[in-house]
């Protein structure tokens, strides 16, 4: 299931936000050791006081598996502040139909047998962040990413363009890259991880104002 | 839309240089897409008077002295949910889950206002935050598929016309050609040529999505519409060489 949760509304979900936070501090703190600020559990920076819009998923039982923050690039974001030098000298990007996705989180479950090319929940995620994109009138996505991941959906026939030179980044290789929104991506996506269609939680698009 | 009519639609709205210019432009967007009404709010404009709004619209002088008589702007949904929300909204929604903000929407339709609308939330580089909303009595079904075909051009457009707002108001945008980098100068230069975004991408050996990626960055940083404009001005700017 897809949740949607703008940042100003973090006091509502509590719960969520919470394992959202807990879930980024696994990810990018332990598992790929980035430099990031973990404190109390959470891992949390000033982009999340910019009012993002989160893109989480749950599983049947409520727990969180992924997440993801989108950012329009138009405004103050992580490629333009923070990444500058995965991008090629002096590039900027910023356009009112890209945003830009970050804090990219999944939590694998280690007894669950993929038999995708991508597993369900990273395919959801992305699905969910094309869906949002899709209905926002976007062109493109850009994010930075683990070049693992980039490989695993190179493979799975998920365009996505290098727009910079990969850079160690704690444990792994980052590098920035960007998605075009598309129905023909989102198809893709949802072939190779095995999904049906959208899942976003009718409540939040309701609350968020998404046309029904 | 005709890809023609748009790109000179937010031409006009990336001249607008007054308040008056900026009137025909409105009212050439609302004609284009048969909306029966457009308005622009900006809601935290840099160096305007406290509280720093900004309303440029189409509604008329009655409504917009009721409106600010009755002080909606501190109920009005689409302004507070704009605020506070970064997806496109459809007011269909908004009056759905905000009942107490029924009275802005009622009180509309006394002055001939439609209470069918999208609102675009606008976000800019210094933290200003803006909206730009479209109103339509069209059915409903026709609504639907006009909006989630055109979202993303509304989004051109209201960035555009907030670029061209705070032009106005003397801050700057920086589309003084500062902010390209050198693959978005490349791709210009090779476009001076005459090449296709497809020749660039063989040239310069990037995908043709990534050649198409830079272009959209750099005219949306030279305030620019079409490729051809954006090409012009960084000649003019002196950012690249006459082909």
């Amino acid at each position: 299931m897809i949740r949607l949760i703008q940042g100003s509304e973090r006091r509502k979900f509590p719960a969520e936000i919470e394992a959202m936070h807990r879930l980024r501090a696994a990810v990018f703190h332990e598992r790929m050791a980035w430099p990031v600020t973990v404190l109390d559990g959470w891992e949390r920076d000033g982009f999340d006081e910019l009012n993002p819009l989160y893109v989480l998923v749950t599983t049947r039982d409520g727990t969180v598996r992924g997440s993801a923050r989108l950012l329009p690039t138009t405004g103050p974001n992580m490629l333009a502040d923070v990444f500058r030098d995965l991008l090629p000298e002096g590039k900027e990007v910023r356009s009112p139909t890209i945003w830009e996705s970050s804090r990219f989180s999944v939590l694998h479950d280690p007894h669950e047998h993929q038999v995708c090319q991508i597993s369900p929940i990273t395919g959801e995620l992305l699905g969910g962040i094309v869906e949002v994109g899709i209905r926002a009138g976007l062109e493109f996505v850009v994010t930075v990413m683990d070049v693992a991941v980039e490989r695993v959906l190179r493979r799975a026939g998920c365009p996505c363009d290098r727009i910079g030179s990969p850079r160690r980044i704690g444990r792994g290789l980052a590098v920035a890259g960007l998605f075009e929104m598309t129905d023909e991506l989102l198809s893709s996506i949802r072939r190779a991880s095995g999904l049906d269609g959208s899942n976003v939680y009718p409540g939040d698009a309701e609350r968020l104002g998404l046309a029904a | 839309m005709l890809r023609a009519e748009f790109q000179s639609l937010v031409d006009k709205a990336a001249a607008i240089d007054s308040r008056a210019t900026g009137d025909g432009v409105l009212d050439s967007i609302r004609q284009l897409y048969g909306f029966s009404h457009v308005a622009y709010l900006g809601i935290n404009i840099p160096g305007q008077k406290l509280p720093g709004f900004y309303f440029h619209n189409t509604y008329s002088d009655a409504w917009r002295r009721h409106y600010l008589l009755r002080n909606f702007i501190l109920i009005d949904p689409v302004v507070r949910q704009s605020c506070l929300r970064l997806m496109p909204q459809d007011w269909a929604r908004l009056k759905q889950t905000h009942p107490e903000a029924r009275t802005v929407f009622h009180e509309a339709l006394d002055y001939g206002l439609h209470d069918q609308g999208i609102s675009i939330p606008v976000r800019g580089v210094h933290g200003e935050i803006a909206v730009f909303s479209a109103t339509s009595d069209v059915p409903r079904r026709q609504w639907l598929q006009l909006t989630k075909v055109c979202t993303g051009e509304l989004q051109t457009i209201a960035a555009f016309l907030h670029q061209s707002v705070l032009k106005q108001c003397r801050i700057d945008i920086g589309d003084d050609g500062r902010a390209l980098s050198k693959p978005e100068l490349e791709c210009l230069r090779w476009a001076a040529e005459g090449k296709s975004a497809w020749d660039t991408s063989v040239i310069i050996k990037v995908s043709e999505r990534t050649v198409k990626f830079h272009l959209a960055n750099a005219r949306y940083k030279l305030h620019c519409v079409t490729t051809t404009q954006a090409v012009a001005k960084a000649i003019t700017l002196g950012l690249i060489a006459w082909p």
